[in-house]
């Protein structure tokens, strides 16, 4: 991968420098853990079926 | 947010014809979807060559779309750099003798669907463009469907048909091979360091999210559905652009109907909210009416909206009204989602999703043991709220409208994970964010439920249940496949009249007849 400055004429095609997120403020502390997670977390919804759409409704999520 | 027809081994040589690029004696087109939220560019170091069709992004000029030679090393650099795009972004890579690459972003604002055949591919965010190359009915991906068990990944309902999903790369010559990305990470929960400031942080989180893209107010519609997710990031907007702002509702019916337009009421009256409200009464659109383009046998993918007709006639109202995005608060849910072991409640909630359904054919129950297989590994934006945004975009594409999820922003999604269970939990960082503009308590702690749940019911009892009855009567692709068993089927719907509606297993009849109406319109 090449990690030069594109042509200033081609410009459109680099993305914008990443804006800094209020996370990496100090909003939190303690370490930052990254992890890799189940199925069951990446792909379940956590609200019950009672609307039973694909689509979000606004059902208050199960807690 | 396009359409392609790529033909490896045949030109590669592209050019811009201002609608679409295509190579010489048109072996392959690809033509982006018309919006001023989307561009196209394209590079070339003339032996390779890259397509690029993105989501515009703020404070910068549109991309021209001519084609412009570079070096070898500029391109490889080109490539690089269109990987790391922050918004919704497809690129097609092309060179002769080599098979054709095809890769997606991470956002996913849009879907693309994959088919080939002749040596040919073909793909979509149009379902309905690739009916042609549906042979059959997944198994696997259909038995997932009808327990209420999606899992985001390549497999369509329709055997001949791909998903190509989030940072996922298509190579096709000669045979179509998918390649999966590795596993977005995802971060724990931390401690709030003694002066945070949580709200601040969403608030910032938010203007970051809404700012991305090249937003204009004044043709911008959002959802205001009453819920806290949109509320969220309306009445935040509102702020921002006073007196600009449109909203937008389906009105549910039910209990929860009265207070929804009273909370809704109280939200607008509260902020700077523009003098327009579009809304859609569901009383008067139901689901499954005859009347929706599904039911009347239209190509409608069975991922889209599942309450279609109101959705599509609300896309089409946004339309008229002179606007051209749509901004949701689709992803509001999984932001501040808890897991199943932060909560034993979390833990057992999906236990009524169940593969004892009744009326599962023999062939759906044993494709179930491999239901978690081939699946796309954890992407960065939940898989839920992917395969939302999946059933938002269709409806909304065909009538002019281009979604914004400012909750599917990295920076909204890394907030909410980091965030300690109090903030999560009972979406308390909605509700303290609603609360902290001043809303009401009948606004931020709502005693009614206000959902669908009543609207599935008179739709499935009013509507759905005749098409069920002309199924068992005149057949269904799925009754052939194995899938749904005809007999339970009519055994459950002769009982329906007779017995309490129970939501969490009568409603699930609303994807067998989802299911029959796509499965018969598109094979």
């Amino acid at each position: 991968m090449s990690t030069a400055t594109l042509d200033p004429a081609l410009a459109d095609l680099q993305p914008p420098a990443a804006a800094a997120t209020p996370t990496s403020g100090g909003l939190f502390t303690g370490r930052l853990v990254l992890t890799v997670q189940t199925p069951a977390e990446a792909h379940e919804t956590k609200k019950r079926s009672g609307s039973s759409d694909g689509a979000q409704t606004y059902d208050t999520p199960v807690t | 947010m396009l359409t392609l027809r790529l033909t490896p081994y045949a030109s590669a040589t592209w050019s811009w014809t201002g609608a679409s690029y295509v190579t010489a004696e048109e072996t392959s087109s690809v033509t982006p979807y018309s919006h001023p939220m989307v561009e196209q560019l394209a590079v070339t170091d003339q032996t390779r060559t890259l397509l690029i069709v993105r989501e515009r992004l703020a404070s910068r000029a549109s991309a021209t779309p001519e084609l412009r030679t570079l070096t070898p090393a500029a391109y490889d650099q080109a490539v690089e750099a269109a990987e790391r795009w922050p918004a919704d972004i497809v690129m097609i890579e092309t060179e002769s003798d080599r098979p054709v690459r095809i890769t997606a972003g991470a956002a996913r604002t849009t879907p693309l669907y994959l088919a080939h055949q002749g040596g040919t591919l073909h793909g979509s965010w149009d379902m309905a463009s690739l009916k042609s190359y549906a042979t059959g009915i997944n198994p696997r991906e259909a038995a997932r469907l009808l327990i209420y068990r999606p899992r985001y990944g390549c497999e369509t309902l329709f055997s001949g048909i791909t998903r190509l999903t989030e940072r996922a790369t298509a190579i096709f010559g000669g045979a179509l091979h998918l390649h999966y990305p590795e596993p977005a990470l995802h971060s724990a929960p931390r401690e709030l360091a003694p002066d945070g400031d949580v709200l601040a942080a969403l608030t910032e989180s938010i203007d970051l999210a809404l700012d991305l893209r090249p937003l204009e107010p004044a043709i911008t519609v959002f959802h205001l559905t009453g819920g806290f997710d949109s509320g969220v990031i309306a009445t935040h907007a509102a702020q921002r652009w006073p007196s600009q702002l449109t909203t937008a509702a389906l009105l549910v019916i039910g209990t929860g109907r009265e207070q929804q337009a009273r909370r809704r009421t109280q939200i607008r009256d509260h902020l700077p909210f523009g003098q327009h409200d579009l809304l859609i009464d569901c009383a008067k659109a139901a689901p499954l009416h005859p009347d929706c383009p599904r039911v009347r046998g239209e190509l409608i993918s069975p991922y889209e909206e599942p309450l279609f007709l109101p959705f599509s006639r609300l896309a089409s109202l946004i339309a008229d009204h002179g606007a051209q995005t749509l901004v949701t608060g689709l992803g509001g849910d999984e932001m501040v989602a808890l897991s199943p072991t932060e909560s034993a409640v979390v833990a057992t909630a999906n236990d009524h999703i169940t593969d004892k359904l009744p009326w599962l054919g023999p062939f759906a129950r044993s494709a179930l043991v491999f239901s978690e297989d081939g699946i796309a590994p954890p992407a960065a934006v939940n898989a839920i709220t992917l395969l939302s945004l999946e059933t938002t975009a269709p409806p909304l594409l065909r009538a002019g409208i281009w979604p914004i999820h400012p909750f599917t922003h990295p920076g909204m999604i890394n907030l909410g994970e980091q965030l300690p269970l109090d903030w999560r939990e009972f979406k308390n960082l909605q509700r303290r964010q609603l609360a902290s503009l001043g809303l009401s308590q009948d606004v931020c702690n709502p005693v009614e439920r206000e959902s669908f749940v009543w609207l599935v019911e008179h739709s499935l009892k009013t509507y759905g249940i005749p098409i069920l009855e002309n199924a068992l009567a005149d057949g269904s692709p799925l009754f052939d496949a194995g899938l749904v068993d005809p007999d339970v089927l009519k055994s459950t719907i002769s009982e329906i009249e007779h017995q309490p509606y129970d939501e969490e297993f009568h409603a699930k009849l609303l994807q067998v007849i989802d299911l029959h109406l796509a499965a018969t319109a598109f094979l």
